[in-house]
């Protein structure tokens, strides 16, 4: 499983996929260009999901709402950088093993 | 070979000093205070804009109004209200929990022009205080005919409207209280107003428990949900004081930088009870190789829990050949068959390892790849 932080053209996303090829090429279809994950990291299941479920959890007031609905873009101005940080923190201190590949 | 639990930073948890629930004074606010929230809140902004824009105008003599009634004038319509429940009656005025000042004002829609209130609510408090004065057990008082009570009454002839604030007391269109608000309740009732009643003293035990091991009940609604330590299931607090002190210490030796995930009460519930039938002693080092698992193959207990419901989920089709409801007690099971699976030399009872057992076999590709890896590093 892997996970993914894609600088999009309003706000930061990040998510998780199983194919992140597949993921890329939705998100060019759905947005009108050219969609490339900037960091990627891979682990087993639990954790990735896991990894994505803490960034939600811990930023739950910066995370974009369309109404009630709760996205996966961070809004107040994140940038890759910032979550990269956060992230390689997350992995660091819980010990999960997630590796960077991109 | 089992994975050995790996020490996480322990940060200062914040919600040592943002818990609702260690106040030992009482705090009071003026009704403004909670006028000003509400006028803050966007939409109660957007329904006014709207009442203005539509230029509705409310009649003040619409409000309801309170009268004290002589308890001959009140009716019940027997095809709007429940049949009187002489057992809840009874409940009510039992002599270890009857106190009158808990008594309700009785809601009533009155006939007009008639002394006639007809009961849409509160016909079991009307027809106890009646009972109980008729028993002569309030002081001076025999006639509970001539006996007044508050009443809450609206004029009307129109019965559908009566049917539907009966509905409305009743609970629709009422919030309800939570399950967290009745343990705040008995909480702040024994640290604020020192109260005696049993009830409110174990809650209070309860709470006080989970405190020592910084885990905190919280309101599903409150913004600290999903803060380390928090829990939202509250029917944690009905465990035996033992499970409970077991289940928080386990948290906060080993996942105290997580939110508590609802699995943590049933796992620690069934291997209590398991070990205790059996007579075996749960050990530190068997708590911390079970933390290893979870930590080093789930990332914590909310990914186990999930992983536990997607094998119980294939285990039941495999085995019944349809899908079976969600049995919590797979939890504990999962986790001791993975710990054998693994190396672990802890003896397990029994009947933990065999009402489940082959669901190891359903559980995700990633963690069985985990124990391939494992046996092949063993061979």
């Amino acid at each position: 499983m892997k996970f993914y932080i894609l600088p999009g053209p309003f706000r930061l996303g990040f998510g998780i996929t199983g194919d992140h090829e597949r993921r890329e090429k939705d998100y060019t279809g759905a947005w009108g260009g050219i969609a490339e994950f900037r960091y990627l990291f891979e682990g087993p299941t639990p954790h990735v999901k896991r990894l994505e479920n803490i960034i939600k959890t811990q930023n739950r007031d910066m995370l974009w709402k369309v109404d009630e609905w709760e996205t996966e873009w961070l809004d107040n101005n994140w940038t890759s950088e910032d979550l990269l940080e956060f992230v390689k923190t997350i992995i660091s201190e819980r010990h999960l093993p997630i590796k960077q590949i991109r | 070979m089992l994975p050995e639990y790996q020490e996480v930073v322990r940060k200062p948890n914040v919600m040592k000093n943002r818990n609702p629930l260690q106040q030992s004074k009482a705090k009071v606010v003026p009704l403004a205070d909670r006028i000003a929230d509400l006028q803050n809140y966007k939409q109660w902004q957007k329904l006014i804009a709207e009442y203005k824009r539509q230029g509705i105008i409310l009649d003040p003599k619409l409000r309801p109004l309170i009268k004290m009634i002589k308890l001959k004038f009140i009716f019940i319509d027997e095809d709007i209200q429940r049949a009187l429940d002489a057992k809840h009656c009874t409940k009510i005025a039992g002599i270890e929990s009857f106190d009158p000042r808990y008594l309700q004002v009785i809601y009533c829609t009155k006939v007009p022009g008639k002394e006639e209130y007809h009961a849409n609510d509160a016909q079991h408090t009307a027809t106890l205080v009646a009972a109980l004065i008729d028993a002569g057990v309030f002081l001076n008082e025999s006639d509970w005919r001539e006996v007044e009570m508050p009443v809450l009454y609206i004029e009307t002839t129109n019965k559908a409207f009566a049917r539907k604030a009966f509905a409305l007391i009743n609970g629709k269109g009422k919030k309800k209280i939570s399950l967290w608000y009745e343990h705040r309740t008995k909480v702040l009732s024994v640290r604020i107003d020192k109260s005696t009643d049993p009830d409110d003293e174990e809650a209070e035990r309860k709470q006080t428990i989970c405190e020592k091991y910084h885990c905190y009940p919280v309101d599903t609604e409150s913004v600290f949900t999903g803060l380390p330590g928090t829990f939202t299931h509250m029917q944690a607090l009905n465990m035996d004081d033992d499970i409970l002190e077991m289940a928080c210490k386990f948290h906060n030796d080993y996942f105290h930088y997580d939110e508590i995930n609802g699995a943590l009460w049933f796992m620690m519930d069934d291997l209590y009870k398991a070990f205790s039938a059996a007579h075996i002693k749960i050990t530190d080092k068997f708590l911390a190789e079970l933390a290893g698992i979870l930590q080093g193959y789930f990332a914590g207990i909310a990914q186990f829990h999930e992983s536990v419901k997607g094998a119980h989920l294939r285990w039941g089709i495999y085995t019944y050949g349809y899908k079976v409801s969600w049995q919590d007690d797979a939890i504990a099971a999962l986790l001791v068959l993975m710990y054998q699976k693994l190396g672990g030399t802890q003896q397990i009872p029994q009947p933990l390892l065999d009402r489940f057992a082959k669901i190891l076999d359903f559980v995700d590709d990633d963690i069985k790849d985990l124990f391939v890896e494992k046996e092949l590093e063993l061979a």
